[in-house]
């Protein structure tokens, strides 16, 4: 036989054999389970979250260091294992029987010892063979006896015993100092003083054996105390008791690894060094209570003699022994059962015999082969009595394997399991696999087939499970099982093994395993860290069940490290759940808030669940506020509940006016940036353009005294209601020094912030506030919110003193209890600049919530009074605007900017009473106004004037708490449903440096109904040149609404209106009234204003020298434009505008009072910026006012009043831009090649060509022919052809050229009727045949007529006949003057064609033979 | 196929995050579902890496079976895993049904990708009405052959 390296044996008593209760070891085990910590060797490993966690450095680590706990169970359990009847490793091989050398009768007392008449209790089961080896020893100690004493006992007893006796020296008293008390309960006055350290070297299993000890003492079978008592009686005489010699039963489960020797730790020891320590232990440990403590001053002579009683006893007596049993067991029953005889034998045996099996269930019936054991209370289930050949053949591969024979143990193993098999003994047939699978596992350096291997212990765990109901002993299979794995580098089939034994019944065995498996997976080849986290949590639910908090805590962190970040919400509330309450049961309340917070949170969960979080959450707080009361300190926490949406947060103005359209009120302050802020202002001072409106560097500007509020929108994640009170902003204020030396160098901030230092709370009006220094703050009691509820929510903020004003964050309590902070956490617009910013995503700081407080400021507050929800076309009403300034200062230069601005007028306050429509009494009205267009969008509000300190400023303004009321006419200028807006703008009395500006924003709505439809046409007049027909079309588009007109009012520099004749105001009413739908038809006559007059008026104007006209203005701007010049600041000419009114009625309504005057002017200008845009797309606007006129010379405005007489209502049309003057280009300008063409730069060039080609290719003005021409002579004509054959009629021609500044040619061509009669396709000459008539005299006619220049000249036409006649024959070529004097502003000609006028309407001449009249006189 | 008893279908993303998990049983709760797919996860990367570089099948066959469930995997070949959860049947199920279904699963997911407003790397959940429906139906069909 081999020599066998590491042979250990295993000391045991007699008596303690026996299993312990599996409870009471159980419940050890878990205490012991739950007082280990984490490993430090945990702590210098990374946790594992992702599979490159699994590394070299993990793996380098031993298992069993990174689960000690679990090292721990298995050492206990496996010192709990007891002895069982399937298999014979807990069975004694031998037997010590150790005396005291001082007992006085050795022979007897060991006769007693071992008395094979009564033997020990575990051997009356039968299973266990009694007749084992003895081994006898005999103790030497020097306290008692002297040596020579001793030795001679020994030779006595070696002569009786043979050769297994041994003589083995102990030593319980100090060699220095000779005890001089021989009491041996005396205790030795310190043994620890002892040089000696090799004394102390048991102590600590004595420590540990005496704790299990006790431990056992409360349970009920007091054997061992009976036992223990009965011992130290004994001991007074002798060291031997009843059966205090310790026998040491031994089992060798012998096995090559030292990680296996670990699990039989309890009394197995080495033969080598250690075994001293064992024999110690065995010596003294049931004695270890008296004061004597044995063997505790061991020399080291001693210890060798230790030493070589050990080798002695396993080499001479033990191997020996085990051999010979092997060989005879193996030649008496194996063999014979390996042939057929012994097959047959068996089988017989089987047949044949089978009375004892089942009549025998009486224990004590020792001598029948089977015994069954009652004890177990499983009758199924056959015990072997242990001379059976089956208990014979189990002892037998147990030795062989005991020495290490796996292969000979495999196949008696494999022998007997048939035979286990058949008898249906089912514990021995699952004892047999378990056995056969560690052979196989033992004996194979290279394993193939690890399924197979996997099935013997799947079957004999399932055996033990299913049949036997032993789980114990599955455990035992699985814990062997997966140790021997462990060993081979198996990992990969250890989680099967493992997880198998995790039933219900044991939970800390099923978390222990669990945890196993869990790591098993980590040391796979390929690491399954799911697998691992999955199994970790199934362990980590398991240690919560059986109370085990800490390692459940452990198992749960370890596990969310995996699931961390991986968007597995619904594992993650799990999990979090379960950290969170583990904690709290730890009583670490700030780490289980911190897991709950994590649940709260928009989540998958249904309803019930989330609820349920938020209480536990609520409760668990509750716990922790009330522990933590005492330090009142304690942080607010960043709560994830409500979710605030950061970017909505944005700070509310007091006079601010919220509403959808920002975009366009954007454009409107835009708007009144460029274009309000450059003329004077009311003092006559130039207007300052700031920066932007109310806003200084793009921060936030108030004003002390005035709350704004600050928005924002809280948004509920979660399906459940929650609650928050006590909203109250965070805020920092700053003083204004500081915060301008915090911009060179950040520099201390004076912190006035927060630490409620509540004064008072002041309930005004509702609204609670918080004062605070610098600041007061609403405190908004109560916020509910329904799950999944978004709330906009704004909270007032009253500063009080200048500075600077952060808003950081919301504070507020959650649920009434849960205290929780809110930082607002907004990014300016994204960085651009440089390439870095380009790359990543930067933002700019926002300033946003950092707010600029200034001065007190004025605050307008407005209101409209009695404002029409509905108006008629073109009706009037007045409203009144009342202006109230709520601020801390006087405010001034109040102006508003309206959307709408031909709708309004804005009148004084003086003017409040004032009727509309004044009644006046001139039917002329003279006028002068400035001819420019003015920006109507912008108008001032007139202020009450105030009294001021300085006299010689008058300044107008409004006192703080101040009203004043102005009226605003309001008139219903275009159909539609119009909104309103009003962007006021208004400034401090103060010159507020950081807020020029305040504005307010205003609007309202209101449907404008159509009422009247208008058409005027001009035609013109025969009667005169240059003489217009005006005809106006009024149609009534309303149902059931009666107009009335009033009146008829014409505007214009250079004509007036009258009626064409007189007599139609006699039956006014039939014309002036207007039924529903009906249309009628009004005719009126438009003259020039007479030449004296105009002359009058320029001898007027002549003395304020150079007036021009509009057409020369305009001209010349764009000439000016054209050449570059950026110089266009002229202002044109003040004009005369005449006002010609024409009543229908008896009174005459005043057009230059003011509301009609503005309406008028704001829809001239409306229209007049409107054509302009249309007409000259390249000019830009702005420029307007520098480049036309409001009125040319030759424009005529209308003015059509009329009222409703049923319905109090009453209004005015205007008919805007009828321009009676000849059509022609307003660019009048310079050859093109005078135009400049150097230029800088190539697009500026070709800009300029662009607006050159605009300005003459223009195609809105199609030049006519500047010349008109009049036919008058009289209408009818009576000559009498009998006296004289010919009429001879004089008929004169007037010629004006109606261009102002063209000279012109043209060549007048007389046409008699015969000539072109062909040719003409009239039809009015076809209906009426043609009369021939002649012109007489030179037909040709040639001249040059310069700008506005009339000529009038005779022809005269020659009748031969009575009748009527188109006289209106002619055909007029006009050329413009080659070589024309007018100043070199005649364009060069070369492309300049004629233009050919012919008549378009006859002018009737009737000749009347006088005869014929004369006769029919006569008659 | 009609021995197919699903009791959950699960998406799961190229980054091994949930896209959709349905739990189609009445019996286990919807968390057990998440930890067997996330589990799968495991035994997916094993399989297909197994596979290694050469054209693997998509289907991935039994992945493992716990307690009374068996869990079936199949991979796409963007990396997207499908798992389907069945009740331990009594009969063999046949391999060309467990491809059949996943085949159907497929298509879905297809239909899905095809959205272009469907952010492909995105790690939430697909909320996809029509996708939604398309899975129960697959989920509830099979159920409902096996009622009767």
């Amino acid at each position: 036989m081999n020599p066998i390296e590491n042979f250990t044996v295993r000391f045991a008593h007699l008596n303690s054999l026996e299993q312990p209760d599996i409870q009471l070891t159980s419940q050890i085990i878990s205490e012991k389970v739950k007082s280990i910590g984490n490993p430090d060797t945990l702590n210098d490993l990374p946790p594992i979250s992702k599979k490159s966690d699994v590394n070299e450095r993990y793996l380098a680590v031993n298992q069993d260091d990174i689960t000690p706990w679990y090292t721990e169970y298995r050492r206990l359990f496996f010192t709990f294992i007891g002895v069982s009847e399937h298999d014979t490793f807990d069975h004694p091989v031998a037997c010590i029987i150790a005396i005291s050398s001082s007992n006085p009768d050795l022979d007897n007392t060991l006769q007693q010892l071992y008395n094979t008449s009564s033997p020990a209790p575990i051997f009356e089961k039968g299973f266990m063979d009694p007749n084992i080896l003895k081994y006898y020893v005999l103790l030497h100690d020097n306290h008692k006896v002297t040596l020579e004493h001793s030795e001679a006992v020994f030779e006595n007893m070696k002569r009786t015993y043979g050769l297994n006796c041994h003589l083995l020296k102990l030593n319980s008293i100090p060699l220095t100092t000779p005890s001089e008390n021989n009491d041996p309960f005396s205790a030795p006055t310190s043994p620890v003083k002892s040089s000696n350290s090799i004394t102390d070297i048991w102590t600590s299993y004595i420590n540990e054996n005496n704790i299990l000890q006790n431990l056992f003492t409360t349970s009920p079978s007091t054997q061992s105390t009976s036992f223990e008592n009965h011992s130290r009686q004994n001991s007074l005489t002798s060291l031997s008791g009843y059966s205090l010699p310790l026998s040491p039963t031994m089992s060798t489960l012998s096995s090559p690894t030292s990680s296996f020797n670990e699990e039989m730790i309890f009394s197995k020891e080495n033969i080598g060094v250690d075994s001293q320590n064992t024999i110690g232990f065995n010596l003294v440990g049931n004695i270890a209570p008296p004061p004597v403590i044995y063997g505790q001053y061991l020399s080291e002579g001693d210890i060798v003699g230790v030493h070589t009683f050990i080798g002695e006893l396993v080499r001479q007596s033990l191997v020996p022994y085990m051999e010979r049993n092997i060989r005879q067991w193996n030649e008496q029953v194996a063999s014979s059962r390996r042939g057929i005889t012994g097959r047959l034998f068996s089988a017989g045996r089987r047949y044949f015999s089978t009375g004892p099996k089942s009549t025998t269930m009486n224990p004590q019936l020792a001598q029948s082969p089977y015994v069954f054991n009652t004890q177990n209370n499983n009758l199924a289930s056959p015990t072997y009595a242990h001379h059976t050949p089956e208990a014979q053949m189990r002892k037998l591969a147990d030795y062989a394997f005991m020495l290490r024979d796996y292969k000979f143990a495999h196949s008696v193993y494999d022998t007997v399991k048939k035979d286990f098999s058949a008898d249906k003994a089912w514990k021995y047939y699952a004892g047999a696999q378990e056995m056969i699978g560690i052979c196989l596992l033992m004996v194979s350096t290279n394993i193939g087939n690890r399924t197979d291997i996997d099935h013997y212990f799947e079957q004999s765990v399932n055996t033990y499970l299913n049949r036997v109901k032993a789980p114990f002993y599955a455990t035992k299979t699985t814990l062997l099982y997966y140790e021997m794995l462990k060993f081979r580098n198996l990992y990969k089939d250890a989680p099967a093994a493992l997880v198998r034994m995790t039933g219900d019944d044991f939970d800390l065995r099923s978390a222990l395993f669990l945890e196993q498996a869990a790591l098993a997976f980590l040391r796979c080849p390929r690491p399954m860290i799911r697998k691992y986290a999955f199994h970790m949590i199934m362990a980590g639910h398991r240690y919560g069940k059986c109370n085990q908090r800490e390692h459940a805590y452990r198992c749960y962190l370890a596990a969310s490290k995996i699931f961390e970040n991986h968007s597995w919400s619904l594992v993650d509330d799990h999990i979090h759940f379960a950290l969170g309450r583990q904690s709290f049961y730890l009583g670490d309340l700030d780490t289980a808030l911190k897991f709950f917070l994590k649940l709260l949170r928009a989540s998958r969960q249904p309803e019930t669940q989330q609820s349920a979080y938020l209480k536990e959450f609520l409760y668990i707080y509750k716990q922790y506020s009330s522990k933590k009361d005492k330090d009142l300190n304690f942080e607010p926490q960043e709560l994830p509940i409500p979710i605030i949406d950061s970017d909505s947060v944005r700070v509310v103005l007091s006079n601010f006016q919220s509403n959808e359209y920002d975009e366009i009120w954007d454009i409107m302050e835009k708007e009144f940036l460029e274009e309000g802020f450059t003329g004077l202002d009311i003092c006559g001072k130039p207007r300052k353009k700031p920066s932007l409106l109310g806003s200084d560097l793009h921060r936030t500007v108030c004003a002390v005294g005035e709350p704004f509020f600050v928005q924002f929108n809280v948004h509920n994640p979660m399906n459940i209601q929650i609650n928050i009170n006590d909203l109250i902003l965070e805020c920092e204020y700053i003083t204004f020094e500081a915060s301008k030396e915090n911009s060179s160098n950040s520099c201390e901030e004076t912190n006035n912030e927060e630490l409620p230092q509540k004064n008072d709370n002041t309930d005004s009006a509702d609204i609670k506030l918080i004062k605070f220094e610098a600041f007061d703050l609403e405190i908004l009691p109560e916020v509910c919110l329904q799950g999944l509820e978004k709330k906009t929510i704004s909270l007032r903020v009253l500063p009080k003193k200048q500075g600077t004003l952060k808003v950081l964050g919301l504070q507020y309590t959650l649920n009434s209890l849960v205290h929780g902070i809110k930082k607002f956490l907004r990014h300016g617009k994204r960085l651009n600049d440089t390439k870095e910013q380009r790359m990543s995503v930067i933002y700019a700081t926002d300033r946003s919530l950092d707010l600029m407080v200034t001065s007190p400021m004025p605050l307008l507050e407005v209101a409209f009074h009695s404002f029409p929800e509905l108006l008629f076309s073109g009706e009037v009403t007045k409203v009144v605007l009342e202006i109230n300034n709520k601020g801390q200062k006087g405010l001034t230069d109040l102006r508003v900017k309206m959307s709408h601005p031909s709708f309004f007028c804005i009148g004084n306050a003086e003017m409040l009473e004032q009727k509309i429509y004044d009644n006046g009494s001139l039917t002329t009205e003279k006028l002068k106004i400035k001819n420019s267009i003015f920006n109507s969008n912008i108008k001032n509000i007139p202020l009450p004037q105030k009294e001021c300190i300085n006299s010689n400023s008058t300044s107008f303004s409004l006192s703080p708490g101040n009203t004043t009321l102005i009226p605003i006419w309001i008139r219903g200028d275009r159909i539609g449903k119009h909104t309103f807006r009003f962007l006021f703008t208004y400034e401090s009395e103060d010159n507020n440096m950081a807020m020029k500006y305040r504005s307010l924003r205003y609007f309202k709505t209101t449907q404008v109904l159509p009422s009247l439809k208008i058409n005027a046409f001009t035609r013109p007049s025969t009667r005169g040149l240059n003489e217009f027909i005006l005809g106006i079309e009024i149609e009534n588009l309303q149902i059931d609404e009666k107009f009335q007109l009033v009146q008829l009012s014409s505007i214009s520099p250079s004509w007036i209106m009258s009626p064409i004749n007189n007599e139609s105001s006699g039956n006014a009413d039939s014309k002036s009234s207007i039924t529903p739908r009906q249309t009628i038809f009004i005719y009126y006559r438009i003259n020039r204003i007479e030449k004296h007059f105009t002359n009058d008026n320029v001898v007027e104007t002549n003395s304020e020298s150079n007036d021009i006209t509009p057409e020369i203005f305009t001209s010349n701007a764009l000439e000016r434009l054209l050449t570059g010049e950026k110089n266009l600041q002229s202002e044109p000419s003040p004009v005369n505008l005449t006002i010609t009114n024409v009543p229908f009625q008896d009174h005459t309504i005043s057009n230059s009072a003011n509301p009609l005057e503005g309406f008028s002017m704001n829809s001239r200008v409306q229209w007049r910026s409107n054509t302009l845009i249309s007409q000259f797309p390249f000019i830009p606007s702005n420029k307007y006012q520098n480049i036309f006129t409001l009125y040319n010379t030759n424009d005529v405005d209308l003015a059509l009043y009329w009222s409703i007489p049923s319905s109090q209502r009453q209004g005015h049309h205007y008919i805007v831009g009828i321009n009676l003057g000849v059509q022609q280009n307003p660019f009048q300008g310079l050859s093109i090649s005078s135009a400049p063409n150097r230029a800088l730069f190539e697009q500026t060039i070709r800009e300029r060509a662009l607006l050159l080609n605009s300005l003459t290719k223009n195609k809105n003005f199609k030049d006519d022919s500047p010349l008109k021409l009049v036919i008058q002579c009289v209408d009818i004509y009576e000559h009498n052809f009998e006296l004289q054959s010919f009429c001879i009629i004089p008929i004169t021609i007037s010629i004006k050229n109606c261009s102002w500044n063209k000279k012109v040619g043209f060549t007048l061509e007389m046409i008699s009727p015969d000539q072109n009669e062909t040719n003409r396709s009239n039809a009015f000459h076809k209906a009426i045949t043609p009369m021939i008539f002649h012109w007489m005299g030179s037909t040709f006619k040639y001249a040059t007529l310069s700008a506005s220049e009339e000529q009038t000249f005779m022809i005269k036409a020659c009748f031969i006949r009575s009748g009527v006649y188109d006289i209106n024959r002619w055909r007029l070529t006009v050329k413009y003057d080659q070589n024309a004097s007018g100043g070199g502003r005649n364009e060069s000609g070369v492309g300049m064609k004629g233009y050919v006028q012919m008549p378009n309407t006859p002018h009737l001449l009737t000749i009347i033979n006088a005869k014929d009249s004369w006769e029919r006189d006569q008659k | 196929m009609n021995n197919i008893n699903i009791q959950s279908i699960a998406i799961i993303g190229k980054q091994n995050n949930p896209l959709y998990i349905k739990n189609f049983s009445k019996s286990h709760p919807d968390l057990k579902f998440h930890y067997i797919a996330h589990t799968s996860c495991d035994v997916i990367e094993e399989r297909a890496g197994i596979a290694g570089s050469e054209t693997a099948d998509t289907y991935l066959g039994l992945l493992y079976v716990m307690e009374d469930l068996a869990v079936y995997g199949y991979i796409t070949n963007t990396k997207v895993k499908f798992v389907v959860v069945l009740l331990v049947p009594d009969t063999v199920i046949k391999n060309t049904d467990m491809k059949n279904l996943f085949k159907k699963i497929h298509n879905v997911y297809i239909n899905q990708v095809c959205n272009p407003f469907y952010n492909l790397d995105g790690k939430k959940s697909i909320i996809s009405k029509r996708f939604i429906a398309s899975i129960d139906a697959i989920g509830i069909t099979s159920d409902d052959v096996i009622s009767p």
